[in-house]
């Protein structure tokens, strides 16, 4: 049986930590989505989150949407250049797959204003994906190549939840829109929704902290096209599966595993995942198994 | 038998002897404080409260057990009830089920 916690300083029996149920909830509109945190320093934790999200946005003036405009900005806010470092070390990490420089792309496939909006495709070819290698990142300064512009939804979002997480204490969720990150000193089911409304699968989860990610071409599509962007024709990715859930102890490495499950699911990259299962078109599950293969259970 | 509408039990008549020496009360009969049909209905009743609340607390101890942290859902996971153990961390697994099993704490989806 566990000795119960002592003070350090003056040996008194700590009392127990508080039930999940009992912790502090919050839950307002934010990134999009609905967000839901529990845990002792949920405002602090939803104040970052709400911060983060006027710094990083490109719907509304921001740092992002004055870099496009101009295609440099300094001084760059510290968070905008932490942001954009991430998302190119993932584009690094992924061959490009996963790159900040979609966003021409993005709106000539139609996803030019704030979810939920009516998107609708541009006419004539998209124009090409610039080249990551080509931007330039200081402690205070970015620098576009010409024509670029950045959208950092591709790895923004689980960025932002875990700086936001870390301002949680002890057992505690944050739940962006089905993008989570949790930390429990038990077990922890999570559901995963179904692609077509059907009966949810569900993560039993270790203790100790996890990132869960999901991604899909089913959420934010429109007649001709949805939000991920295959950087390799600058079109909506043609994908084998429709939903992809990955679990990671690390919530941005989830994220980029989910849509890297999506964009090429048969490569090798897939395999410091926990988990990754998938839903094809027609509703089946997949697992990804330690071989790298896709396998049905 | 004649019916005492006084519900009173209490209320006694004066006392007469009869041709006996027996000491007789007058009045209307004493009614017995509890009677065999009222006996059984008490312990019927009682039984069926008894029975309800065992119902009532096990209900609610299922309902409370998938919220609780480690035991439960360790004591219920089993290979045979999902899809298998898949990954892992140190000596833990993640598991796969086919439905949901235990409360979730959320839900992840695509956005």
């Amino acid at each position: 049986m566990a000795m119960p916690a002592t003070d350090v300083r003056s040996g008194a029996v700590l009392p127990p930590p508080p039930a999940f149920d009992s912790l502090p909830r919050r839950q307002q509109r934010a990134l999009g989505t609905e967000v839901r945190v529990t845990g002792v320093g949920a405002d602090r934790a939803l104040a970052e989150l709400e911060r983060l999200e006027e710094l990083l946005t490109r719907f509304h003036p921001s740092p992002v949407t004055r870099l496009n405009a101009l295609g440099r900005l300094r001084p760059a806010p510290p968070e905008l250049v932490a942001a954009l470092r991430h998302a190119l070390a993932v584009a690094a990490d992924t061959g490009g797959l996963i790159t900040p420089l979609v966003l021409p792309a993005l709106r000539w496939a139609g996803y030019r204003d704030p979810w939920p909006a009516s998107a609708r495709p541009s006419a004539g070819p998209p124009p090409p994906v610039a080249d990551w290698h080509e931007v330039a990142v200081d402690d205070d300064a970015v620098a576009l190549p010409a024509g670029a512009e950045i959208d950092l939804g591709g790895t923004g979002k689980s960025w932002i939840v875990e700086r936001c997480f870390a301002a949680l204490e002890g057992e505690a969720l944050l739940d962006a829109g089905g993008d989570l990150v949790t930390r429990s000193p038990g077990e922890v089911a999570i559901d995963v929704a179904h692609p077509y409304d059907g009966e949810p699968l569900q993560l039993v989860l270790p203790p100790g902290r996890w990132g869960v990610a999901t991604s899909g071409v089913l959420a934010r599509a429109w007649p001709g096209g949805h939000h991920l962007i295959d950087p390799r024709n600058a079109r909506p990715a043609q994908t084998r599966f429709v939903q992809a859930t990955a679990l990671h102890p690390d919530l941005r490495r989830a994220e980029v595993l989910t849509k890297l499950a999506l964009l090429t699911p048969d490569a090798g990259a897939l395999a410091d995942a926990t988990l990754l299962v998938a839903f094809d078109r027609d509703g089946v599950v997949w697992h990804h198994r330690d071989g790298g293969d896709w396998g049905r259970p | 038998m004649a019916t005492d509408t006084d519900t009173s039990s209490s209320t006694r008549g004066p006392t007469r002897s009869n041709a006996a020496g027996r000491r007789r009360r007058s009045g209307p009969p004493r009614r017995p404080v509890f009677d065999k049909d009222q006996a059984t209905l008490f312990l019927l009743t009682v039984t069926l409260g008894l029975g309800l609340g065992a119902v009532v607390r096990v209900v609610q101890r299922a309902q409370q057990a998938p919220t609780s942290a480690a035991t439960q859902l360790t004591a219920q996971r089993s290979p045979t009830t999902g899809y298998g153990s898949y990954g892992s961390a140190g000596n833990q697994r993640a598991y796969v089920l086919p439905q949901r099993t235990f409360g979730a704490r959320g839900t992840t989806r695509m956005s």
